[in-house]
C-alpha cells in the first residue's frame, strides 16, 4: 500500500509504456513497463530536470515549470515534479498534425 | 553571417505569442538572442545534450518542451545548432520552430536539406 501510494497513479495512465518515480536526488522509488529498473536513465532524467529548472519559462522569475516533455519520433517522456518526487511517464507520440517540410 | 542569423531571430520574435528566441552552439556559446538573456545559452545547449543522451542510439535528436502556466520553451538541436523559442503555447510554437530552425541552419551555412527528421518534431 505504501509503495502504491508513492506512485500516485502514474502507473495507471492510459497508453503509458512505462513509468518512473524518483526522489529529488534521482533514486528510483518505483518503476514499471519499459522503464523498469532503468537506473541509468533515471540518473540522466534527474540531471535534465535540474537543468530545466534553471531555464526561465515565463517572465515571472518565481514561476517554475510544471511539465517537461522530451519528444522523439515514436514516443515521449513526460516529466513532472510534485511533493519532492519526480514522476516520469513514457508514452507513445502521435502528433495530430505533423509538420511536413 | 551574423546579420542573417539575427534577422531570422527578429522575424521569429515578431510572431504573435513569441517572446524570445535564442541560438547556441554545442559548447553553449550564444550565437544570437532576442528577448532572452544570452547567459541562458549554456543551459539550453546543456539540456539539449542531456536529452539526446537519454537515447544516444536514436537517429534523431528530441524536442524538449518545458511548460508552465505563464508560457512554454521549445528546444531543438540540429547539427551543431541548438535553438530555443519562448512563447505562450507550445502548440502554436511547433510549426514555427521547425521553419525557423531550417532557416537558421541555412544562415549558418549548413547545406543539408530539411530532413524528414524535422517533421518528427511534432
Amino acid at each position: 500500500m505504501i509503495i502504491m501510494a508513492n506512485v500516485q497513479g502514474v502507473d495507471k495512465i492510459q497508453d503509458s509504456l512505462g513509468y518512473l518515480v524518483l526522489t529529488e536526488e534521482g533514486a528510483v522509488i518505483s518503476s514499471g513497463g519499459d522503464l523498469q529498473n532503468a537506473e541509468a536513465l533515471a540518473d540522466r532524467l534527474t540531471k535534465l530536470v535540474y537543468t530545466a529548472s534553471r531555464i526561465p519559462v515565463s517572465p515571472d522569475r518565481r514561476e517554475t515549470f510544471h511539465k517537461i516533455s522530451v519528444i522523439w519520433e515514436q514516443f515521449m517522456y513526460v516529466i513532472t515534479v510534485s511533493n519532492h518526487r519526480i514522476y516520469v511517464c513514457k508514452r507513445p507520440y502521435n502528433p495530430q498534425d505533423p509538420a511536413v517540410a | 553571417m551574423e546579420r542573417q542569423l539575427e534577422k531570422h531571430l527578429e522575424e521569429t520574435c515578431r510572431v504573435p505569442g513569441i517572446s524570445g528566441a535564442l541560438c547556441a552552439d554545442n559548447n553553449g556559446l550564444c550565437l544570437a538572442a532576442r528577448g532572452c538573456k544570452p547567459e541562458l545559452a549554456g543551459h539550453v545547449a546543456s539540456i539539449a545534450q542531456q536529452a539526446a543522451q537519454l537515447h544516444p542510439n536514436s537517429s534523431t535528436t528530441p524536442v524538449i518542451c518545458i511548460e508552465s502556466e505563464g508560457g512554454s520553451v521549445l528546444i531543438k538541436s540540429e547539427n551543431d545548432v541548438t535553438m530555443a523559442i519562448r512563447g505562450n503555447s507550445w502548440v502554436a510554437l511547433k510549426p514555427l520552430c521547425m521553419r525557423r530552425l531550417s532557416a537558421i541552419k541555412r544562415a549558418m551555412g549548413y547545406t543539408t536539406h530539411l530532413s524528414n527528421s524535422l517533421s518528427s518534431l511534432f
